[in-house]
């Protein structure tokens, strides 16, 4: 193939294509995960291509991409000692370290940096693909379809919008395999195609894709026919976090809770936007009798007390970190008013007064205000320390026993063997965290299905919960977070009923800032349980549904240490802080992998061993699709090892029967393997089948006849089997 | 001389004698070799009697010709006891049945009966005349012919009949260049009864021997089969092959190895064989022959989808 030549400037023209393709890939990555600097990643694989498009050879060619790797790294990681001894020390350093965490597993120890550098490499090798595709395959069919399912999927399961990137891929792609295409077809031939008469064949190709992409943009675009499978598969896959809701009919913020149980409608109105930098619960109220078929909220004098505020203007004022902000824009009417964990502060563009109930956490203005109110609500997430947490013990809850009563009664309808599976649950846990988990993440892993129609109301003399826990095991939010509050009573930690808002859907504004938007779909119903110690910690029992309690991992580090590097940490590096948010953010939410593709894929075991997984089945795959190239010579390697005689002839040239019919030389059930030796021959023009197959056909019809000569034989027949794999 | 020299001897005395027809001759050996009998289906004058008289010849065999007409008795064929005054006893005279060769001309012309006692005899190869039973002398070769253009006051062969004959050929004109030889060669006075034997009866009757020696692998065997049991179980036909034609096939395949030098069958005898010892023993549906399907399609049919065998098997 090589003696037919690609003229140079129309290489360039297919090389620039493939620049363009393979940017597609980089620009999810870049708007999806943390990454910044992604023109480093632009301009390494500018320059890889660039390297082999001009031919430059190893020599040269790898280590100057190895310098650009290391330059970019530390540019990027080690901003100080840019261009430094100091920095090339720390990059040795660092690789050596990490190839140390490589070797014994420790995939969570490996350094940013170092991924980096390996999503480099990465880049590297795909560069050399493109080159192998555009000149030696001169086909991109692959790599232009694994384009397309990447975007796709990115485009399905992410906040990422591919639209366009999917028209400029189809594009770039049908241009690049309609250009290659006569390019296969003279190599085949093996005729130079003139390259006038080259642009003559694709001017009309080029004509088409232009014509068919404008009328694409331009022509009216039907909505789907089908229904958006997403939602089911995210729930299937348990990713699922769009809505749900309570009330009988219609899904959506209801203040009744009397009676739960039954299915609803779907309702995706817009309740409201909230331009926050984080995924946040929205709490509303919690409520703290249990019916045995529903929630009221019972209070007694004391515990009414109202909390009257004032809210402040909306002002410029700087954030003092860990401070964030939360900016709500309300679509739809609510009695009351949504707000995050760590709630601090209500502002408003025209002073309002407001007030919190102190038990139920109700956040409700005291005039009516307008309907598409704006407000902003400044809030600390809170950050749990597993430390303290597992510090939480019964004994402590003891002492608080009266005035936790609220959070621990239960009607006299709870059948005993809800309290009885609570118990076997958490028997084995010491602390009150430890056992709020295991009640927690009993509903995962027990056959619960989460399901919004075909959900039972419970009879006159049945309980809700255990309805649901023994009997149905399917439900929406209000039966998982119902059946969690009471089992946690029942073993004795105070818990309540929280009602409110799921995070929502991530979107994007113009500005390509981030927000949430919050359908009627998404009321939500989760838990709180008492932590002695700590305070009111949010659970999420619902399956699909992923909680955000921040927990910090911080067993190991003894407290005082702790408090101190917070200090140092948090005002001198405020993106190492984010980072490690997002890590266990995504630790804790379990987005779907493609998400974190970069830098935190190699963290997780799954994500490790699924890759090891695909990357078997790939191999496989190719390997039994490259099956007729490398099958015979592994026979003729083989077979020189073993000793001559008609056993092994008569193996090898079962061998060359299979490959030739691999290779298209197809041996129809009732053709003679002489006539068929004969056809053989005639393709190649030599006798050599004809020779073989008598020799075989000796043995094999004439009943082992054993004097033949057994090394010429074994010669001719490497012969062939090479020279047939072509 | 080897078996093949001796096989290769006969073939090309045959051939000095008659123009081309080398497919035939070797054809007719084969059913010589293997102990069968040929029904030759041909219009009259294309060289039948030629080619039996200068086999027989070849091998130095008792020639004898039987012309079958409607007035035949199975005596003229067997033989007839006659009266001996002197020796106050009855004599037998051997009818022309009695020899190793025999062309059994247009045998459809005579009747039923007289068929039989020649077609008896082939089978058994004896004859049964007045209580006394006659051992044939071997070898015993019979070529019946047969005009398939005059069917008018003829018997046609019972399908029971047409089985004992190993194969049934047809001769075909010679072409062109054939025929042009054969004027050529009239003049030169060269005809089967002056070609002299090539080899001895005995001889023969060793390569009738040797010919049953020849390997036929399993593999084959069930090929065979497999073959026979394709056309019984043929969409368009109404009598398949018997297990007396597998057999002969067999024995035929053995025989045509036995004249191409090898001492094993394969499959491509099998294939080249087929047509012509199965051909005479299938009857269509009448519907199949009406929409256009004949016995050859058939054949051919049965030999493009039964799978040969092409791998050794584990069980030997």
């Amino acid at each position: 193939m090589k003696d037919v030549r690609i003229d140079k400037w129309l290489l360039v023209l297919l090389y620039t294509l493939a620049f363009f393709m393979t940017i597609e890939w980089l620009k999810p990555v870049e708007e999806l995960t943390d990454t910044g600097h992604i023109s480093l990643f632009y301009g390494f694989v500018g320059l890889a291509l660039l390297f082999g498009l001009l031919r430059v050879p190893g020599w040269i060619g790898v280590p100057i991409k190895a310098i650009y790797i290391t330059l970019s790294l530390q540019y990027v990681f080690l901003e100080k000692e840019w261009l430094s001894a100091e920095a090339l020390k720390m990059t040795v350093l660092d690789v050596q370290q990490n190839f140390a965490f490589i070797w014994s597993g420790e995939w969570m120890s490996i350094s940013y940096m170092f991924r980096t550098g390996l999503f480099f490499i990465l880049l590297w090798m795909l560069c050399y693909l493109i080159r192998y595709w555009i000149e030696y395959r001169k086909s991109v069919l692959l790599f232009f379809g694994m384009t397309v399912i990447f975007l796709s999927v990115v485009d399905t399961f992410t906040s990422f919008d591919a639209s366009f990137a999917i028209l400029r891929v189809m594009i770039i792609g049908l241009l690049l395999l309609g250009l290659l295409f006569p390019l296969r077809l003279s190599a085949k031939t093996k005729t130079q195609l003139p390259i006038s008469s080259y642009f003559k064949v694709s001017a009309p190709l080029v004509g088409l894709l232009l014509f068919v992409a404008i009328v694409a943009i331009l022509v009216p675009i039907k909505e789907p026919v089908w229904p958006d499978p997403v939602p089911f598969i995210r729930s299937a896959a348990g990713l699922g976090e769009s809505g749900n809701g309570e009330g009988v009919s219609k899904v959506g913020y209801d203040p009744d809770d009397t009676q739960l149980g039954g299915p609803f409608e779907q309702d995706d109105s817009l309740v409201f936007e909230a331009y926050v930098d984080s995924r946040q619960y929205w709490k509303m109220e919690t409520k703290n009798t249990y019916t045995s078929k529903g929630w009221i909220q019972s209070s007694s004098e004391e515990n009414s007390l109202l909390q009257g505020r004032y809210s402040e203007q909306i002002g410029g004022q700087v954030l003092v970190p860990p401070r964030q902000r939360s900016d709500m824009e309300m679509y739809e009417p609510l009695p009351i008013l949504p707000y995050p964990y760590g709630f601090e502060s209500l502002q408003t563009t025209e002073g309002i007064i407001y007030h919190q109930e102190w038990d139920t956490g109700k956040l409700i203005l005291n005039y009516d205000e307008p309907l598409d109110m704006t407000y902003r609500t400044e809030f600390v997430p809170p950050e749990y320390s597993l430390k303290e947490l597992r510090a939480t013990d019964m004994a402590s809850l003891d002492s608080m026993k009266f005035e936790m009563e609220e959070y621990l009664s239960l009607p006299k309808e709870v059948p005993s063997r809800v309290k009885e599976l609570a118990q076997e649950l958490t028997v084995n846990h010491s602390n009150v965290y430890q056992k709020a988990q295991a009640i927690e993440r009993y509903f995962g892993r027990s056959g619960f299905v989460y399901s919004r129609d075909k959900v039972a109301v419970p009879e006159e003399d049945e309980d809700y919960v255990d309805q649901f826990l023994f009997e149905t095991k399917r439900g929406y939010c209000d039966n998982f977070s119902s059946s969690m509050v009471v089992m946690l009573r029942s073993v004795g930690i105070p818990a309540r009923w929280v009602k409110g808002f799921a995070p929502g859907e991530l979107k994007r504004d113009d500005n390509h800032e981030k927000y949430y938007t919050v359908t009627n779909n998404q009321a939500h119903s989760w838990v709180e349980a008492y932590m002695p110690g700590i305070g009111w910690m949010p659970f999420e029992p619902t399956i699909g549904f992923n909680g955000v309690s921040n927990v910090n991992f911080d067993i190991e580090v003894a407290e005082d240490d702790l408090k101190e590097q917070e200090q140092i940490k948090r005002p001198e590096n405020k993106k190492k802080q984010e980072q490690e948010k997002q890590a266990a953010k995504r630790k804790n939410t379990q987005e779907p992998w493609l998400l974190q593709i970069f830098p935190e894929w190699l963290r997780s075991w799954t994500v490790v061993s699924v890759i090891i997984g695909v990357a078997i089945v790939l191999f496989g795959i190719g390997s039994y699709a490259t099956r007729k190239k490398w099958l015979p010579r592994l026979a003729v390697h083989r077979s020189r090892s073993k000793a001559e005689g008609w056993e092994t002839f008569a193996v090898q040239y079962e061998q060359l029967l299979k490959h030739l019919n691999r290779v298209g030389i197809k041996k129809p059930a009732g053709m003679t393997l002489s006539f068929y030796a004969k056809e053989v021959d005639r393709m190649r023009g030599d006798d050599k089948m004809s020779t073989l197959t008598v020799a075989y056909e000796k043995g094999l019809y004439g009943q082992r006849e054993t004097n033949q000569n057994w090394t010429e034989l074994r010669k001719m027949w490497e012969d062939l089997i090479i020279e047939t794999t072509g | 001389m080897l078996h093949k020299e001796k096989i290769d001897a006969i073939l090309a005395n045959i051939e000095r004698t008659i123009v081309g027809k080398r497919v035939i001759s070797e054809l007719s050996l084969t059913a010589l070799l293997a102990g069968g009998h040929v029904l030759l289906e041909d219009v009259p004058g294309v060289g039948k009697t030629v080619m039996v008289k200068s086999l027989a010849a070849s091998i130095g065999a008792e020639f004898k010709r039987i012309q079958f007409t409607p007035d035949l008795l199975p005596s003229d064929v067997l033989g007839v006891s006659i009266y001996n005054p002197q020796q106050m006893e009855f004599e037998f005279r051997p009818g022309p049945i009695v020899g190793n060769i025999i062309l059994a001309d247009e045998i459809n012309r005579t009747s039923p009966k007289t068929q039989a006692a020649l077609l008896e005899g082939m089978e058994e190869s004896s004859i049964t005349i007045d209580g006394k039973t006659l051992q044939l002398p071997q070898p015993f070769f019979v070529m019946a012919t047969q005009n398939p253009i005059e069917y008018e006051g003829t018997y046609p062969l019972p399908e029971a009949q047409m089985d004992r004959f190993l194969f049934k050929l047809k001769m075909g004109y010679p072409t062109r260049d054939e025929e042009i030889e054969v004027l050529s060669r009239s003049e030169s006075q060269m005809t089967a009864e002056l070609s002299t034997p090539v080899i001895t009866l005995d001889d023969l009757l060793e390569l009738q021997v040797s010919a049953t020696k020849v390997i036929v692998d399993a593999t084959v065997k069930s090929y065979i089969v497999d073959c026979a049991t394709a056309t019984r179980d043929h969409p368009t036909v109404y009598l398949g092959v018997s297990p007396r034609g597998s057999l002969g096939l067999m024995k035929a395949c053995q025989a045509y190895a036995l004249i191409n030098g090898r001492n094993y069958v394969t499959p491509d005898d099998v294939q080249y064989l087929l047509p012509h010892a199965f051909s005479h023993r299938i009857i269509l549906h009448p519907d199949a022959e009406y929409s256009g399907h004949s016995i050859d399609n058939v054949l051919v049919d049965v030999i493009a989808k039964v799978r040969v065998p092409i791998m050794r098997t584990n069980t030997l």
